[in-house]
C-alpha cells in the first residue's frame, strides 16, 4: 500500500481546531464520559459544583460559601473537562484528515456506461458515484476503473500499484481467476468490459478508508491496564475526601470551633488528587499514535496494532513481482515432426529478435548457442505482443526465388494462440507439438508455440531453471483442444480418441449415459450385451466390520474388475482402471442402468427403431435389469421423446406417417400405450 | 496540566533508534522527574500569582 500522505498537518490547525472545539462539547454526553472513568468523576464533580453553585446564589449565607469561589472552582473543574475532550477530539481530527487524504486516492471519474453488456454497444458517460451494482462499463487504455468489478468481456493490463503496490501491469481477462479488478486502477493497454459488482461506499477502497476511521477507539493491552491503575488511584482519592466530610463534621462538634469543609473545597481537592491529566489524555495519545503510523505510511487497525508495531525489529515482504521479476528463459528448442531442430531454432529467432523481454533475448541467445547468427532480415515487420493475440513475431518479406509473394509470418506465442492463429490462416497444429506441449506444461515449464506461415514447427520451452522437457505427441482434434486440461488428463488412460471407437473418454461417456435413459438399445460399448443376457446378480453384501478381507475393503477404490454384490455398480474412475479393460465385469451390470447404451453417438442411426423403443414397443423392460427407481421427473426424461414435438410419452403418442413401416413395432403386435 | 500537555500527547515523542531500556530510563528521566519536579514549582507559581492579584 504506498500511501502518500507526506504533508503533515500542523499541530493546531485551525481547520482541525474548530471542529475540535465542537467536538470538545459533544462529548459532554454522559455516555462518552463513562467511557473514561477518571474524567467521568470530575464531570461528575463538575455537574455538583455547578449545583453548588446555583445553590449559594439561590440562598447567599446558607453555606457560608461565596459563590465566586464556588463558580471559579466550577469553571476550571469545567475547563478541565473540556479540555481533555478537546485533546481527544482534535487527535481524532487529524486522523480523520489523513483518511480524507486516503479517500483522495478514489478518483471520482467518468465512467463509459453500456447500455449493453458487450463490446461495442452504445455507452454513455456517467459519474463513477452514480453507478450501481451489475453496471456495465467499458474501459479503455487510460482509463480509470470506477470501481470494483469483474470482467466480462476483454484482456487488459492493468496497473494496480495504487492498491497492491505490484509494480509491474497485471493482466486481467474475462473468466478464470484474473477477472476481478479494482476502482481506483488504470487499464494501461486493451479494452475491459466490466461488470460492477459493488455499490458506491462498498468497494475496496472505501472498506479501506473506513478501517482508517473506524480504528478510533480500541483500548490497547496498556491501556487497559492503564486505565485500572487510575481507576484504582481514583477511588482511593475518593474514598479519602469521602471520608474527609464525616471527620470535619465530627472534629468540628467535638471541638466546637471552626467550620466543616466545604463540598466545594472537597471536590476540587478530589479533581487534584485523581490523575485527571493521564486520564484525560490517555485516549488522545492512542489516536495520536495511530496517526503518527499514518505518517509513516502504516495503516494501524486498531490500537494493539500500533503497541505491536512498536515491538516489530525486522520487516519481512513477501511481495513476488515488486521484489523479484518474472525471469523466463528460454531453455530448449523441441521441433515438431519433420522439422530440423536448426529449422525451428531459425524462427523462433526470427520472431524474437525485436522482443526485448527477457525472454525474447533469451530465445536468441539460445539459438546462437545452436549456432545461428542472428542476422536481422531486411524488410520484416515486427509485430509486438498484445494481450489478445498473446503473441509476437514477425512478418518476414518472401523470399526472392519463391513464387509466393506473400510475406512470410512467423508467430511465437501461447500454444493455443498460436494453434488459433495457424488455424485460423488454414493449416493445422501438428498433434505432437499440442501434446508436447502439455506435456512441457506439466513438467513445469511454459510452452511457447512457433509458427511459420501455417505451419507449426515446435515450440520452445522457457522455464526457470527447471527440468528438461520431453518431447511426445499429443492429440489434436478440434474442440477437445479446448478442453479443460483437466479433462485431457483423465482422458489419457483411454488411449487414443481417434483410433478406437470403443475407448472413450469420459466426457462421452457421461453423454452416452444421458442417452442410454432414454433410448435403452444395446449399445456399442464394451458392456453390450452382457450385463443383458446375464440374470440380475443377487446383492449381497459383505459383513460389516473390520474383518474384511483384502479384496473386499475399500471397494471404491478398484475399479473395473470388482467385487461382486453391490447394486449401485460404479465403472470406477478412469486411473483406477487398466487400459481397454472393460468397465465390469460380464455378470455385472451398473445398477443404473448406465453401461445399457442406448445410442452410440447418433441416435439418427437406429432412430426408427429408437423411436419404438422409447414408445414402449421394444425393450421396455429387460428382464436381466437392476431396475433403480427413476423419479417421476428422470422417469419422463428417459421416456421423453427424442423430438417433443412429435411424440410425448406424457401426453400420448402422435406418430409421423414414416413411424409405420412394414416392420414397425405394430408387426411386433404391441398395443401403443394409450 | 492538560492545556500544556495536549501537544505533548497529539505529537508524542521523536523516535529514537535505542533499546527499550534506555529508552525507558530517558523517558522516565525526562517525563518522570519532571512529572515529579513541574506540580511542585507550578504550585508555588499559582500560589504566588494569587498572592500577587490579591485573591487569598
Amino acid at each position: 500500500m504506498t500511501v502518500h500522505t507526506k504533508t503533515s498537518l500542523s499541530l493546531f490547525d485551525a481547520a482541525l481546531v474548530k471542529p475540535a472545539l465542537w467536538g470538545a462539547f459533544a462529548k459532554l454526553n454522559p455516555r462518552t464520559q463513562w467511557r473514561n472513568p477518571v474524567m467521568f468523576i470530575v464531570y461528575i464533580g463538575s455537574i455538583l459544583t455547578s449545583l453548588l453553585w446555583v445553590h449559594a446564589l439561590s440562598f447567599p449565607g446558607d453555606t457560608g460559601m461565596k459563590p465566586a469561589f464556588v463558580l471559579a472552582v466550577t469553571i476550571w473543574l469545567w475547563f478541565t473537562v473540556l479540555f481533555a475532550n478537546f485533546a481527544e477530539a482534535l487527535a481524532e481530527g487529524r486522523s480523520k484528515a489523513q483518511a480524507a487524504s486516503l479517500r483522495g486516492l478514489r478518483k471520482d471519474t467518468w465512467a463509459k456506461k453500456l447500455h449493453e453488456p458487450h463490446h461495442g454497444a452504445q455507452w454513455l458517460p456517467e459519474q463513477a458515484p452514480n453507478l450501481r451494482k451489475g453496471d456495465v462499463v467499458l474501459v479503455e487504455t487510460g482509463d480509470v476503473i470506477p470501481l470494483d468489478g469483474e470482467v466480462i468481456e476483454g484482456v487488459a493490463s492493468v496497473d494496480e500499484s495504487a492498491i497492491t503496490g505490484e509494480s509491474a501491469p497485471v493482466v486481467r481477462e474475462s473468466g478464470g481467476d484474473f477477472s476481478a479488478v479494482t476502482g481506483g486502477t488504470r487499464v494501461l493497454s486493451d479494452w475491459l468490459v466490466v461488470r460492477i459488482s459493488v455499490n458506491p461506499g462498498e468497494s475496496f477502497l472505501d472498506r479501506m478508508i473506513g478501517m482508517v476511521e473506524a480504528a478510533k477507539r480500541q483500548k490497547t493491552p496498556n491501556e487497559i491496564a492503564l486505565t485500572i491503575l487510575l481507576i484504582a488511584l481514583t477511588l482511593v482519592f475518593l474514598m479519602v475526601t469521602v471520608t474527609l466530610l464525616p471527620f470535619s463534621i465530627f472534629s468540628v462538634e467535638a471541638a466546637g470551633a471552626g467550620t466543616v469543609v466545604s463540598l466545594t473545597a472537597l471536590v476540587a481537592l478530589l479533581v487534584c488528587l485523581i490523575p485527571t491529566t493521564i486520564g484525560g489524555l490517555l485516549s488522545a495519545v492512542g489516536v495520536a499514535g495511530m496517526s503518527r503510523m499514518m505518517q509513516a505510511n502504516v495503516i494501524a487497525t486498531s490500537g494493539r496494532a500500533v503497541e505491536a508495531a512498536g515491538d516489530v525489529d525486522v520487516l519481512l515482504l513477501d511481495k513476488t513481482g515488486t521484489i523479484t521479476h518474472g525471469n523466463r528463459q528460454a531453455s530448449a528448442f523441441l521441433p515438431a515432426p519433420g522439422v530440423t531442430k536448426s529449422r525451428l531454432a531459425r524462427a523462433a529467432m526470427m520472431a524474437s529478435l525485436a522482443d526485448e523481454t527477457p525472454e525474447g533475448r533469451s530465445i536468441v541467445e539460445l539459438a546462437r548457442r545452436e549456432g545461428l547468427e542472428p542476422t536481422p532480415v531486411e524488410g520484416a515487420r515486427f509485430v509486438a505482443f498484445t494481450a489478445q493475440t498473446r503473441m509476437s513475431g514477425a512478418d518476414l518479406p518472401a523470399a526472392p526465388n519463391s513464387l509466393d509473394t506473400d510475406p512470410v509470418l512467423l508467430r511465437k506465442g501461447a500454444v493455443d494462440a498460436v494453434r488459433r492463429h495457424v488455424e485460423a490462416i488454414g493449416g493445422t497444429a501438428a498433434p505432437e507439438v499440442l501434446r508436447a506441449a502439455e506435456e512441457t506444461a506439466r513438467r513445469g515449464s511454459t510452452p511457447l508455440a512457433v509458427a511459420e506461415g501455417n505451419r507449426v514447427l515446435g515450440q520452445h520451452a522457457a522455464g526457470g531453471g527447471g527440468g528438461q522437457p520431453r518431447a511426445r505427441h499429443r492429440r489434436a482434434q478440434g474442440h477437445r483442444q479446448d478442453r479443460h486440461q483437466g479433462a485431457l488428463r483423465r482422458a489419457a488412460p483411454h488411449g487414443h480418441q481417434d483410433g478406437d471407437d470403443h475407448r472413450r473418454q469420459q466426457a462421452h461417456r457421461s453423454s452416452h449415459r444421458r442417452r442410454s435413459r432414454r433410448g435403452r438399445l444395446p449399445g456399442r460399448g464394451h458392456a453390450r450385451g452382457q450385463a443383458r443376457a446375464d440374470p440380475p446378480v443377487p446383492v449381497r453384501r459383505p459383513p460389516r466390520g473390520h474383518d474384511r478381507r483384502r479384496h473386499q475393503r475399500r471397494p471404491r477404490a478398484r475399479a473395473g474388475r470388482r467385487g461382486r454384490g453391490h447394486g449401485q455398480r460404479h465403472a470406477g474412475r478412469e486411473g483406477g482402471r487398466q487400459h481397454g479393460r472393460p468397465r465390469f465385469q460380464p455378470d455385472q451390470a451398473a445398477g443404473s442402468g448406465g453401461d445399457r447404451q442406448g445410442a452410440a453417438d447418433d441416435p439418427r442411426l437406429a432412430h426408427h427403431l429408437l423411436d419404438r423403443e422409447r414408445r414402449g414397443e421394444v425393450l421396455r423392460h429387460h428382464s436381466g435389469d437392476l431396475h433403480l427407481d427413476l423419479s417421476a421427473v428422470g422417469r419422463a426424461q428417459r421416456d421423453a421423446a427424442g423430438e417433443p414435438v412429435v411424440g410425448d410419452p406424457e401426453r400420448g403418442d402422435l406418430q409421423r406417417a414414416g413411424d409405420r413401416v412394414p416392420d414397425s413395432a405394430g408387426a411386433q403386435g404391441r398395443a401403443l400405450p394409450g | 496540566m492538560i492545556v500544556f500537555l495536549i501537544p505533548l500527547a497529539l505529537k508524542g515523542v521523536r523516535y529514537r533508534p535505542v533499546g527499550a531500556a534506555a529508552l525507558l530510563r530517558r523517558n522516565l528521566a525526562i517525563y518522570g522527574l519532571g512529572g515529579l519536579l513541574v506540580p511542585f514549582i507550578g504550585i508555588k507559581l499559582i500560589d504566588w500569582l494569587l498572592v500577587a492579584v490579591h485573591l487569598v
